[in-house]
């Protein structure tokens, strides 16, 4: 599979580039473009003193390269400076949120491609037909719904009215003390399992799988359209005409080569759903109260919290390029064609 | 326009749309209580009453009754979502325009910019822009539209650098026509087809965002009835008055699906394999 | 229908349902295919020779509709049938060639695998068994480096040796009758000629029925014992290629022999005017408006299909015959 070292090393120094223009865009967003970004710095609340301090912070009294140079400077070495709300230091918040939005995420996303991609398929193969505008109409529905709407309607549904599924909070940490839980990669579904904690796992699985539903419902909508739509074009190339005349197994045809043909795509626009997945997921954790990067994101922007905000939107930035990276190399690696 | 009527689903979505149009142009004339509907008049005995003959979908947290509000906000949402496309396509496309045509240094350089406001997640940009902007509808549109114009200046580079090469494109260079003649009325013809598709998909789209925006504070100010706004207004008290929430959300989703349909009608019609396969008379 | 014929077709009408109209590929088509001959259907674009080869493979589209007619395979109606054997019997039998190599086998998996994934199914072997009749396919298609072409993936093969290797594949199966869509339309000159002459070969070795599909009569000279010339979906004229090369009895046949160019003969004269609309229905004869010969019953009452010399010719002129 034609994945080089040459290609790593170029692409991670695209990645590289690509991080300092996000950087360099923050910088410009937070420091040039507000005509007095130590007031916007300090905040409302601000007092002369905490805004002369806030010029001297960002250094606003040195030229703009100087500026930037700081800006960068700290970034690389982890300084991003601490939350007015939390007191904390902002890397430090945001990659203890890490693991709950993650979590969030990749059940969310993974309920999105199991789900989505066999029911695009499905239905493509069945064009035409009321099994195909029921797949159909639903995902076009999917893809018109607001997440933080669905999520709230989810939670009040489920949550407070059928009280079926709890709603708020990963984990119910009495029963976790009881059991004698603790987590070890933060992951609470797979740290449950690997302490055999069946109970606690329990748990946490009906606390996820709201928010998680929740997530998935774009994702999924896009995924099975796309995929339709991918299929319908595959089953009309001519190497499918080809061996289907020459005697090919039509089970294999479909499920070996059309289905391939599909996938490779698929895996190719994954990043962008991915990309949607994240901002949906932060959105569903502003509605779930679940203790994520969205999570502390929105509590920031609604407390003004300048630092906080803006190494949340850096570090998602920087998370997303990441992912596009991986699925740019999982792509590579499953098509023959792709050149490099 | 003969195609949409094949299909009974596309004449639905063509419906909403012109429905949607309709009502956001006439919001103002038609709502009956508009001093409620534009959020200046209060009526605290009249807070969170359910959906009744007198408030078809309830009224809010302020008595402001709550459909009122919705109609009024179609308005909103109409500016916006048509706003953010048209500006966007207007910064978008003539990038795109040079970047494909002109290649090389220029056409890199040009597509690594896009490049880096596309390495943030849909909506991040957005988020940080409306930020910086603060809240209001115009900042909303510039915010929006902002995060928003690579996308066009992506797909229009990737359809002109395939164009470029075609027989005719040559033709037009040899004759001695400007770059810009050739690249608005040679290469932009061709291009329109999915650029139209993507942009009446992306009003929906813009449609969402904003809301979300709204949402999260940092789109349209209260007291506008922006939908998104409206639905966090409401979800303080969603146990209690879960209407104040749920109606725009409503409006939203149908608003929405009415450019998702119409936007899967032009992409429908615009594959002329998959369109014979779903004709009438097909097996 | 007598014992030597393989693919009997009657009065064949079949329509491609589309967003723009209802296209009319075949209008009422009668072929006789006898076993072990090589035929040609040689047609413009829009003839319907293509529709009518997709036919016999089954390999129409969701959208095409037999409207009426039978097509017989070895006595059955393939139409007809719902046999799913009969269907597998179709397959196994019939091998199928088209135009574009490029595109005919699957960019994502190798030679090897995409032969084994077939020959498993049409001959029912196990997957080693599957990888040497591609083998010995290969090599009858005259490709050297096999193994190489085995393991290699479609785009890194040259046009030539993927039609090779399409060509292999079809015959690997050890089929009866072979259709060739245009098989050297997509290739350069010299490896057109390679193309024809090992098809032609491997029919000869391996008595096939070759049914070749070209809009090039100097194809059909080269390789088809019989032609069948086809315009906007009718059979105008059917017989032995030499018999219609020297004497062409339809107008449009001889028109199409016109048009070809000859080194040393006159300018090449191209037949003036397009073929029909496929969407619309005529009276008559399509050929009129671009026919020399043509009679003013031309436009008013169908050509009748008249026997000469051993021939078919649909047309006015002949009717005495």
């Amino acid at each position: 599979m034609p994945v080089t070292y040459e290609y790593l090393i170029k692409r991670l120094f695209l990645l590289v580039l690509v991080v300092l223009g996000v950087l360099v865009i923050t910088f410009i967003l937070t420091r040039v473009i507000p005509a007095r970004p130590e007031l916007l710095w300090a905040g409302p609340h601000a007092r002369l003193e905490d805004i002369l301090r806030a010029r001297k912070e960002l250094h606003l009294d040195e030229p703009l390269y100087m500026q930037l140079y700081y800006y960068l400077r700290d970034f690389f070495t982890g300084n991003w400076g601490v939350s007015w709300r939390t007191r904390q230091p902002v890397l430090q918040d945001v990659l203890s949120a890490l693991p709950a939005t993650l979590e969030l995420i990749v059940v969310g996303f993974a309920l999105a491609l199991v789900i989505g991609i066999p029911l695009g398929f499905y239905s493509a193969l069945r064009l035409g037909s009321a099994k195909d505008d029921v797949v159909r109409s639903i995902a076009v529905i999917g893809a018109s719904m607001p997440v933080f709407w669905a999520a709230l309607v989810l939670q009040l549904v489920f949550g407070m009215w059928l009280k079926v599924l709890p709603a708020g909070k990963r984990i119910d940490t009495g029963l976790a003390i009881m059991t004698g839980f603790h987590p070890i990669t933060g992951f609470y579904l797979l740290d449950s399992l690997l302490q055999g904690n069946i109970p606690v796992f329990i748990d946490v699985l009906k606390r996820i799988v709201l928010p998680a539903i929740a997530v998935s419902i774009y994702p999924l909508s896009l995924t099975v359209r796309m995929v339709r739509s991918l299929t319908i074009e595959v089953l009309n190339e001519n190497f499918v005409r080809f061996l289907e005349a020459n005697g090919i197994d039509k089970k294999t045809l479909i499920y070996r080569y059309v289905l391939r043909s599909v996938i490779s795509p698929v895996i190719a626009s994954l990043g962008l759903s991915f990309g949607y997945t994240i901002i949906g997921a932060f959105m569903v954790e502003l509605v779930f109260v679940w203790p994520g990067i969205g999570y502390y994101a929105g509590m920031a922007l609604l407390s003004f919290d300048y630092p906080a905000i803006l190494g949340s939107i850096v570090f998602v930035a920087v998370f997303y390029s990441a992912i596009n990276l991986v699925v740019d190399l999982i792509h590579a690696w499953i098509d023959p064609r792709v050149k490099l | 326009m003969r195609f949409i009527s094949y299909r009974k689903i596309y004449m639905a979505g063509l419906a909403i749309v012109a429905l949607f149009v309709i009502v956001g142009i006439l919001a103002p004339y038609i709502v009956t209580k508009p001093e409620e509907a534009w959020g200046i008049a209060y009526n605290p005995d009249k807070a969170f009453k359910p959906p009744s003959f007198e408030n078809p979908l309830g009224t809010d947290a302020l008595g402001r009754d709550m459909l009122n509000r919705i109609i009024l906000g179609t308005r909103f949402s109409l500016l916006i979502g048509v706003s953010v496309v048209f500006i966007s396509l207007l910064i978008g496309v003539p990038v795109g325009l040079v970047a494909g045509y002109f290649g090389g240094r220029i056409g890199t350089a040009l597509m690594r910019l896009a490049d880096m406001f596309l390495a943030f997640p849909p909506l991040l940009l957005a988020i940080a822009f409306a930020t910086i902007l603060g809240r209001g509808v115009f900042n909303t549109i510039i915010a929006l539209s902002l995060s928003w114009w690579p996308w066009y200046t992506r797909l229009v580079y990737i359809q002109t650098t395939s164009v470029k090469s075609l027989a005719y494109i040559d033709s037009a260079k040899i004759l001695g026509l400007s770059p810009l003649t050739i690249m608005f009325k040679h290469i932009l013809p061709n291009i329109t087809a999915p650029l139209v598709t993507q942009a009446t998909l992306d009003v929906g789209s813009a449609i969402l965002e904003a809301s979300a925006l709204s949402f999260l504070g940092v789109g349209v100010p209260p007291p506008t009835p922006e939908w998104g706004l409206l639905i966090s207004e409401g979800w303080q008290y969603i146990s209690r008055a879960w209407w104040v929430s749920f109606f725009p959300g409503i409006a939203i989703m149908i608003s929405v699906l009415g450019f998702n349909l119409l936007g899967d009608a032009l992409k429908e019609y615009m594959d002329p394999r998959v369109r014979d396969l779903l004709v009438k008379g097909a097996r | 229908m007598s014992i030597d014929t393989i693919i009997s077709i009657r009065d064949l009408v079949v329509n491609y349902h589309t967003f723009s109209g209802v296209v009319k590929a075949l209008r009422g088509v009668d072929v006789d295919i006898r076993r072990g001959e090589s035929l040609c259907i040689v047609g413009e674009s829009g003839s319907g020779k293509s529709t009518l080869a997709h036919v016999i493979a089954m390999i129409l589209p969701r959208n095409a509709v037999v409207e009426r007619g039978s097509l017989k395979y070895e006595g059955i109606d393939v139409l007809r049938s719902s046999d799913p054997g009969f269907r597998a019997k179709i397959r196994r039998d019939i091998g199928v060639v088209f135009q574009d190599p490029a595109t005919s086998f699957s960019p994502l998996f190798t030679i090897k695998q995409q032969f084994v994934d077939v020959l498993v199914k049409a001959l029912g072997v196990t997957p080693e068994e599957a990888i040497n009749a591609a083998k010995k396919a290969l090599k009858d298609a005259r490709l050297v480096e096999v193994d190489r072409v085995l393991n290699s993936y479609p785009h890194e093969l040259s046009g030539g040796m993927l039609q090779r290797a399409s060509i292999a594949l079809a015959l690997a199966k050890n089929p009866k009758v072979l259709i060739a869509d245009e098989p050297t339309t997509n290739l350069d000159v010299t490896t057109q000629a390679e193309i024809l002459d090992l098809i032609k070969a491997l029919k000869e070795k391996y008595g096939l029925t070759l049914i070749m599909i070209t809009h090039n009569f100097g194809v059909a000279a080269h390789v088809c014992d019989r032609t069948v010339v086809m315009y906007a979906g009718m059979v105008f004229e059917e017989g032995l290629t030499r018999d219609l090369l020297v004497k062409p009895l339809h107008p449009y046949t001889k028109g199409l022999l016109k048009a070809i160019p000859r080194i040393g003969g006159d300018v090449p004269n191209p037949i003036p005017g397009y073929p029909p609309d496929p969407k619309e229905g005529y009276t008559g004869c399509p050929f009129y408006s671009r026919c020399s010969s043509a009679m003013p019953e031309c436009t008013s009452r169908t050509p009748p299909r008249v026997m000469i010399e051993g021939r078919v010719v649909t047309c006015h002129l002949y009717r005495g015959y």
